[in-house]
């Protein structure tokens, strides 16, 4: 039977509403970002504003929204496997957890990068993502070691 | 042994916390790290045919482990437990509990081994993205029939035990800082939360506890991960996840309480959660995912013993990560405010060699390896520590004392050695400020205001507006830079700085008027600031 009780994770999510963050300033160190929030489709193109610099990776920052079970692949628009996201443990039961993802500097063409989204799951084949199961994509600028 | 022995252990706890937010960077020298003595332990990978005798002793704790009664904490189950009660995930704790965890468990091991170098191996799987053969022998394998064979049995021995443990009971008064005081922000009111949890929750993937006959997903005979798993334990997904040049960015994301989730970092997001699921039973090949089942799928996955060496392998890139940090003359933890933060958060359920609960209890006691006095074979992703940098580029830090107004801080006040803020230096100083913002706020009605003690009319130059671009999105806090050359040569110019304390807050964002005139907003932000760290580059 399920037991009604208070979760932490309610409380985090309150604490996360509180501080949450859209984009970066033109900062040295944090991580910038663009992108498009509410994927309801297996395709997406992302536009990027500027070319990273020498010291930045370009990187995803997925946002997942309702996915109680499976995993989201990542590929590129030619098919490449960027990456997979597969929530572990509790994660699988909270909504608005991000995850971050390096994205190969080839999947940047004339400044535009174009990622095909599945979501895997038991006994199914591998489909869209639905409404609500991915919040957003964004790239994000990060500024890494030399 | 091998002459080589990098490893960050040198760089104790009481080297990061006793200089003080303003000189943790410089007190992680990385010429003071590399010049410490060996460890008295080496953690082996587990391909090295040396590395036997640490499986053989492995093998013989947790026989040990196993044969001890539920009312023992050594006991193999009530030790995964502690995983289970108190792990935490996608935030930046994750790595340090879990260095703690493991710690304290190598020397439970060494304890009821008998094997006083034992030390747990690693499994580096990106040299080997499988599950190594060697750990389908005995009980090394959850399959084992050592093992408890269902969760009837699991709950008959347990059940009882766990309802009279300690970390029940809050006290009178109430202990906020105790057990239960983490237990209930974990949502475990009751032990009829925790065995819903782990036995009786509906919901695919959730399940904790599995029958022996599926406590691990992979096989001997199919032991291979599936091709998502394997993309993130390669190597260029490795060295992606070690590039970043800042703690929080390469760990997770920060919360309030280590038993929160956020987000989580390449090194969290990719190998660990990826290798944790294939091994208990998520498999896609061919466009079909299948769920086979298997401990390492949740958080009883100590039950199953690869846990410790795949977590040996986190840990193992934390330092590399470290080293690498170290011999750029980059942050090795979060700074400033955030540092005292982080090392403030009670760890409180680790059990030492003894039964006993550990002595060490805050997170800053795992920001290095210390007295554990481990270090790692040189593994995959170690060619990123290069040799060190020369000192002079190293960056200086001072944190900034914040002040309160109500609940939250709108911002603080920091003293900068006057060479650092003499004429001409300007352009290297920044402010880095960490904000709290709401879901639906835009920075873009912000703005940083930058004034010195004693009060005076605003210029425009003692402003700095907060702009960004992009599509809002759910995260933690975040970290504006904003340069200081303007406002320092104002107050220069205007004899303010002769006390070399400056003050930096948040503001509505002020209006200037034709002819530069400042009008402030009566108006409080909706934003609290975290830290403000100056930066002298």
């Amino acid at each position: 039977m399920l037991i009604p009780r208070p979760h932490l994770t309610l409380g985090a999510a309150a604490l996360s509403l509180a501080l949450v963050t859209t984009s970066v300033w033109h900062g040295m160190a944090a991580p910038q970002r663009t992108g498009d929030d509410r994927i309801d489709q297996k395709a997406i193109e992302l536009v990027l504003p500027r070319q990273p610099n020498l010291r930045e990776a370009v990187w995803l920052e997925i946002s997942i929204g309702n996915l109680s079970s499976g995993s989201i692949r990542v590929l590129t628009g030619n098919g490449e496997l960027i990456g997979a996201v597969s929530p572990f443990g509790r994660a699988r039961s909270q909504a608005g957890l991000t995850y971050k993802l390096p994205l190969p500097r080839t999947a940047i063409v004339d400044g535009r990068v174009r990622l095909c989204l599945e979501v895997d799951e038991p006994g199914m084949p591998p489909r869209a993502p639905k409404a609500g199961e991915v919040n957003g994509v964004m790239l994000i600028y990060v500024p890494v070691s030399e | 042994m091998p002459e080589s022995r990098p490893s960050s252990l040198g760089v104790s706890r009481r080297d990061v916390l006793t200089t003080g937010a303003a000189a943790a960077f410089t007190a992680l020298s990385p010429n003071a790290a590399m010049a410490q003595t060996p460890a008295r332990y080496r953690r082996l990978s587990v391909s090295n045919p040396q590395a036997a005798r640490a499986l053989a002793s492995y093998k013989k704790a947790i026989r040990n482990m196993l044969n001890r009664p539920p009312s023992d904490p050594l006991n193999w189950y009530r030790n995964a437990l502690v995983h289970t009660l108190d792990c935490p995930h996608g935030n930046w704790w994750f790595l340090a509990w879990h260095r703690g965890y493991l710690g304290w468990f190598e020397q439970i091991c060494r304890e009821l081994s008998g094997d006083p170098d034992f030390a747990i191996p690693y499994w580096d799987w990106t040299k080997e993205p499988r599950v190594p053969q060697l750990m389908f022998d005995e009980v090394l394998t959850p399959t084992a029939p050592a093992f408890i064979d269902t969760f009837a049995n699991f709950a008959k021995q347990f059940k009882d035990v766990v309802a009279n443990a300690d970390y029940w009971k809050g006290g009178s008064p109430f202990n906020e800082e105790g057990q239960y005081a983490q237990l209930l922000a974990r949502g475990l009111r009751s032990p009829d939360d925790l065995w819903f949890d782990i036995g009786s929750d509906p919901r695919p993937g959730f399940q904790m506890f599995f029958d022996r006959a599926h406590a691990r997903g992979l096989t001997k005979d199919k032991p291979d991960f599936d091709q998502d798993t394997a993309k993130a334990v390669s190597l260029p997904m490795i060295l992606d996840g070690l590039a970043p040049r800042d703690f929080i960015t390469f760990a997770s994301p920060k919360t309030f309480a280590h038993s929160a989730l956020t987000g989580f970092g390449v090194l969290e997001s990719q190998p660990h959660n990826l290798v944790h699921n294939c091994v208990g039973g998520e498999f896609t090949a061919n466009g079909q995912t299948t769920h086979a089942g298997g401990f390492m799928l949740n958080f009883l996955s100590p039950v199953d013993p690869i846990f410790f060496l795949h977590h040996a392998n986190i840990d193992r890139l934390w330092d590399v990560w470290t080293r690498k940090q170290q011999a750029r003359h980059y942050p090795t933890l979060p700074e400033g405010n955030d540092l005292k933060r982080w090392s403030a958060e009670p760890f409180l359920f680790f059990i030492d060699s003894k039964g006993q609960p550990a002595t060490k209890t805050k997170a800053g006691d795992y920001a290095a390896i210390g007295d554990f006095n481990y270090d790692y074979e040189p593994g995959s992703g170690e060619e990123v520590v290069l040799a060190p940098v020369p000192a002079t580029a190293s960056v200086q830090r001072f944190g900034a004392q914040l002040v309160a107004e109500g609940v939250a801080s709108r911002g603080g006040s920091v003293t900068l050695p006057p060479a650092i803020l003499r004429a001409g230096a300007d352009a290297q100083l920044f402010a880095k400020v960490t904000l709290g913002l709401p879901p639906s706020a835009h920075a873009g009605h912000l703005a940083v205001v930058v004034d010195a003690p004693g009060g005076a009319p605003l210029t425009p130059s003692n402003i700095v507006k907060l702009s960004m671009f992009g599509h809002h999105t759910l995260h933690g806090p975040v970290t504006f830079t904003v340069p200081l050359r303007a406002p320092l040569s104002t107050l220069r110019a205007a004899n303010r700085l002769e006390a070399n304390t400056i003050n930096i807050r948040v503001a509505q964002a002020p209006m200037v008027m034709p002819g530069g005139t400042v009008h402030e907003q009566p108006v409080e932000p909706n934003v609290e600031v975290l830290s403000i760290v100056v930066e002298a580059h």
